[in-house]
């Protein structure tokens, strides 16, 4: 290799500033290629643990259930599922066998209970009496309701001891008991005798021997797989799916052999929600993939700038080379072999860097075995690509400016492809497809599972049409300032020569620019009104964030202690086509949910209902008094869109202090401003008993929002990057023609040009970019997202649907950002002039 | 008679070398420009020999440049032909035309830094001129040659101008080229500097080497042994045909 290619790498120590620039365009470039990698599959991830986390711990692995069994039968399905989930490497095994409830005797009282044994469930229970190991164990309230002792034998003696009193299990139940939750807790509402507590046998041998000549095949098994650690990623999820698949059909196949298949009905919960997870990362992947794309052709389009920045510096060399004979395609190498290093290192630190904070982009950091690899592989494919671009651009403007002696090209053929055209119509085709998505829940029309991929796309295609339609007719204005004479305002008209002059960076500073305002906004706009759609939604729904059912007779006592803090109590009388909430207007906009509402005038508003049988209507219910059955005549007086609980669809409010008989009231809840763990804490210390305890946070499936919201929130991180690129490019334009702008501007103020007219031509320049990029991208942005917002909700069925968001604080900030870099470089700027020794700039 | 393609690595060998290096007959050059075409060079006609000193002198604006780089084989004449060493290189590829650059012509420009690469030291830049050449390496004694010995690891910017062009004209004969082209060579130098450069180009055709420079440095127009006086774009006289 010749000297000049081999001291090419060190030859790069001459110019720190391109060295610099290109290490950052390729860290952004690498950075956003990684990152779109990791992010689509940590959504994966995010979407496993978010469907996991809404399973109870012990069905997310397969379970095995059986009803109607032989006490023999459950013990044969135990032993063959022990094998076989051995066998296939599930180290724990959670055995479970019942007795079928029946009053049964325990020396004269025939409590309704069942029996039963489950693989540690001792240890799982909190004793209030004894606690011997050796004998059964007695809920609370079957020992207080039949009066059994530490002691007592039950059916005549055949049975073991009682040795512990156990606290019953309550809602909601803790984690091992999450999956038995049906069986081991009597259901109130249920027909007698259809549920009841559990006594617990010490083990298996003697539950087998004691209940195995009474419980005929009315026995019931149960077999849980519980893992040490639930699976993070799609793979792992997967992994063990496909494992529960293995042992669930080896206990079916081992039944077979005995013809016993029948008697067992084998589930593996988490098969679809893993497919789910596949498809909301695949979504992700799919809708990020354009603005991804066009990010990387914005940064390789910077490296090409990078590069013909690099050959104008070196075009004293590149000439001498070509004269003694170098083709442009060896020049392209002498560039690749120096701007090689800056570049490789700017794309490991993307990939390091798109590592290193993931946490802060992606919904999730746990990835999927070998993503990583792929992360590294499209970073290193995107660093060739630099490394092709960086050639390329040399070996061309080598050929056109030493061979072909021009330097137009291709370069003007681009500008008249119309490329906002193409763009429009793609982003037309997405709304169409967004259009299309029905807005009502038809029935035997799936739920949606994820959000649509092509839709997502829509927001981002419609700013990027934008940033080229302001790119477009910047370039006309641009082109016709020189028929514009502005003198009189001397500022602007240096303004406009100097952008006019430089035409080229001002409309790639002004593409780059609106474009990242543009998704900026679009991504935060469109992810937070998806939060807060699910939100409103998932509060509208349960009312409250989080809600229990209490007995009649306690709400109509009233609650005390401090669960009275956070509280209310709300009555629920469901008629055929609307539903009646009676509230205390004291307590209630205390706890319920009321999203953006005003509190007080809600208060204000319940209060005024009094004890008259006024009531509030909700929704399209008519506007006269009705009769409710069981609570009398309401009398609308006031109208609201929607309430908690009752959402946007039909139903009264009524104050309970109207109710003439409060005992007609169907169920009675207590609803909480706390989480649902706090309410159960409060009212278990209050001693009130509690079920159907829900939570706000878990009330939806919350999925194909989250998908949408990660997807925007990858979208705002690309917007942030953008936003980077274009503040770089906005100081690098000034710092590239510094030397130019300083001799022009020296001379001028030498020739009377005023201080204040200098600074205001720069701020002029500079602003114009700023702020017809922050004025373009934000109402493009902005209407964008308020569009696509209602549209992208995957529920729209589910009032009320997604609105538009609150941008004003975003665009605040970005207008005091752009500001701020205006600022920043118009400072440089001038001070480049007033700094500058005219005598040294023109000798050069 | 069969056309015989032309092969410069083949074909170009000193023993085919015609009395002539050059011929230009009725050469025409222009330039495209956005208001049509600009003539730079009109029906130009002269020989270049083999050795000696060649000037292309006349004012600015006359084509000596323009000459010099269609004989340097970096820009292309539009009509008549030129000839080097009897064949007509009008119709060259861009790859044979590199070849020839590379293997028998040396280009040395008016400014003395860009006929060096900045960041190499005065030995690397001689070792490259030779390697661009297909060369392993140059002359030691060159820098001695050139007055500036010792300078081997010198940045090329402790060099002064004077010093850098002897330089460049040492790197143009390190590459044992059949014709060195001098843009204006002195026109940056004091005349002191500009002496000794004059010096060096003596001492190449001396060397065997002939030179071509475009130039109206009287003194430099003194010492060519055949002066093609050019004026708008025209040869007006050519003098020392005979000499």
């Amino acid at each position: 290799m010749q000297v000049p290619w081999r001291a090419a790498p060190r030859a790069a120590a001459s110019s720190p500033l391109t060295v610099l620039v290109a290490f950052v365009a390729a860290l952004l470039l690498s950075f956003v290629g990684a990152a779109a990698v990791l992010h689509a599959d940590a959504a994966g991830s995010a979407a496993v643990a978010y469907q996991a986390g809404r399973l109870c711990p012990q069905t997310v692995p397969p379970v095995v259930d059986g009803n109607r069994v032989s006490v023999a039968e459950a013990n044969q399905v135990l032993a063959l599922a022990r094998e076989q989930g051995a066998r296939n490497g599930f180290a724990t095994m959670v055995g479970a066998v019942y007795s079928p409830v029946r009053q049964w005797d325990f020396n004269g009282p025939h409590p309704w209970s069942q029996f039963g044994f489950r693989d540690g469930a001792m240890d799982n229970l909190r004793v209030l009496q004894g606690g011997a190991r050796d004998g059964l164990w007695v809920p609370r309230s079957i020992a207080e309701d039949a009066g059994i002792k530490v002691g007592d034998r039950g059916l005549g003696g055949t049975l073991p001891p009682v040795t512990a009193i156990y606290a019953d299990l309550a809602d909601p139940v803790p984690a091992y008991w999450c999956s038995e939750q049906q069986r081991v807790m009597p259901n109130p509402l249920a027909t007698e005798g259809a549920t009841a507590a559990v006594i617990w046998f010490p083990d298996l041998g003697s539950f087998s021997a004691a209940m195995g000549p009474v419980s005929a095949n009315a026995a019931a098994v149960s077999v849980r797989f519980p893992v040490d650690r639930l699976p993070a990623t799609t793979d792992e999820a997967a992994a063990l799916v496909e494992r529960g698949k293995r042992t669930v059909d080896g206990v079916v196949a081992g039944l077979r052999a005995d013809n016993k298949a029948r008697l067992v009905s084998p589930a593996n919960y988490f098969a679809k929600p893993v497919e789910v997870a596949r498809t909301a990362s695949g979504t992700v992947r799919d809708a990020v993939l354009p603005l991804t794309i066009v990010s990387l052709l914005v940064g390789l389009a910077g490296v090409a700038a990078v590069t013909a920045q690099w050959a104008q510096r070196r075009h004293a060399e590149l000439r001498l080379l070509w004269a003694r004979g170098a083709g442009p395609l060896a020049l392209g190498a002498r560039a690749v072999l120096e701007l090689a290093a800056p570049l490789l290192a700017g794309a490991v630190a993307g990939l390091v860097g798109a590592r290193l904070v993931l946490g802060w982009y992606a919904p999730s950091t746990n990835l999927t075995d070998g993503t990583g690899v792929l992360a590294a592989l499209v970073a290193g494919g995107v660093f060739l690509a630099a490394i092709v671009v960086v050639g390329a651009v040399t070996a061309v403007r080598a050929h056109r400016t030493f061979q072909a002696g021009t330097v137009r090209g291709l370069g003007r053929a681009w500008r008249f492809v119309p490329w906002e055209v193409l763009t429009g119509i793609a982003a037309y085709l997405a709304w169409a497809r967004l259009d299309s998505k029905p807005t009502r829940l038809a029935f035997g029309q799936p739920l949606p599972e994820t959000a649509d991929a092509v839709g997502l796309a829509f927001p981002l295609l419609v700013v990027l049409t934008v940033a080229l339609v302001t790119v477009r007719l910047a370039r006309w204005g641009l082109r016709a300032s020189h028929r514009v004479n502005l003198w009189r305002a001397p500022a602007v008209q240096l303004a406009v020569r100097r952008l006019a002059a430089a035409a080229g960076s001002a409309v790639g500073i002004l593409l780059v620019g609106t474009l990242a305002v543009g998704t900026l906004t679009v991504g935060v706009g469109v992810a937070d009104a998806q939060r807060a759609a699910l939100d409103t939604k998932s509060g509208l729904f349960v009312g409250a964030e989080s809600t229990a059912q209490i007995p009649n007779r306690v709400a109509l006592a009233g609650l005390s202690g401090p669960v009275t803090e956070h509280t209310t109590v709300v009555g629920v009388v469901k008629t055929g086509q609307s539903v009646i909430l009676v509230v205390d207007p004291a307590t209630f906009t205390k706890a319920a949910w009321l999203g953006d509402r005003d509190a007080d005038a809600l208060a204000a508003q319940l209060a005024s209902l009094g004890t008259t049988g006024s009531a509030l209507r909700v929704g399209d219910t008519p506007d006269a008094p009705v009769t409710i059955p069981r609570l009398g005549e309401v009398r609308p007086v006031a109208r609201v869109a929607s309430f908690p609980l009752i959402g946007t669809g039909r139903g009264y409010v009524v104050s309970r202090a109207a109710l003439r008989d409060p005992a007609q009231v169907d169920v009675w809840q207590v609803w909480s401003n706390q989480p649902v763990g706090a309410l159960i804490r409060d009212l278990d210390a209050a001693g009130v008993y509690h079920l159907n305890s829900r939570s706000k946070a878990l009330a939806l499936d919350g999925l194909p929002f989250l998908t949408v919201t990660w997807t925007f929130d990858f979208v705002t991180t690309l917007g942030f990057v953008l936003a980077v690129v274009a503040a770089a490019a906005l100081v690098l334009a000034v710092e590239v023609r510094r030397r130019q702008n300083a001799l022009a501007g020296a001379l001028a103020t030498r020739m009377g040009l005023r201080q204040r007219t200098l600074v205001g031509s720069h701020l002029t320049e500079l602003g114009s970019l700023a702020g017809v990029s922050v004025a373009a991208g934000s109402a493009a942005g902005g209407v964008c997202a308020a569009v696509s917002a209602p549209m992208l909700d995957p529920s729209p069925w589910l009032r009320p649907v997604a609105g538009a968001p609150d941008l004003l604080p975003l665009v605040s900030t970005t207008t005091g950002v752009a500001a701020a870099v205006v600022a920043l470089v118009c400072w440089a700027a001038v001070r480049s002039v007033t700094t500058a020794r005219v005598g040294e700039l023109i000798r050069g | 008679m069969a056309e015989h393609l032309f092969d410069p690595f083949t074909d170009v060998t000193v023993d085919d070398t015609p009395a002539a290096l050059y011929e230009l007959r009725g050469a025409h050059v222009e330039y495209r420009t956005p208001t049509g075409a600009v003539p730079a060079v009109e029906d130009v006609s002269f020989d270049v020999p083999a050795s000696g000193v060649t000037v292309l002198a006349g004012p600015s604006g006359s084509g000596k440049s323009t000459l010099l780089r269609v004989l340097g084989l970096i820009d292309r004449h539009t009509a008549g032909s030129v000839a080097w060493q009897g064949r007509d290189i009008g119709r060259l590829s861009h790859r044979a035309r590199r070849a020839v650059r590379r293997s028998r012509i040396a280009v040395v420009f008016q400014s003395p830094p860009e006929n060096l690469i900045g960041h190499l030291t005065v030995a690397g830049n001689l070792r490259a001129a030779a390697q661009s050449a297909g060369l392993t390496g140059a002359d030691p004694g060159i820098l001695d040659w050139l007055g500036i010995p010792g300078t081997g690891d010198w940045r090329i910017g402790a060099l002064s101008g004077g010093q850098q062009q002897r330089l460049a004209f040492g790197c143009a004969l390190a590459r044992k080229p059949a014709v060195v082209l001098a843009d204006e060579p002195t026109s940056q130098l004091d005349a002191a500097s500009a002496a000794l450069v004059l010096d060096v180009l003596t001492r190449l055709t001396e060397e065997g080497v002939a030179v071509v420079a475009a130039s109206h440095d009287d003194e430099l127009v003194a010492r060519g042994d055949r002066v093609v006086r050019l004026r708008e774009g025209r040869v007006e006289r050519v003098e020392g045909v005979d000499r």
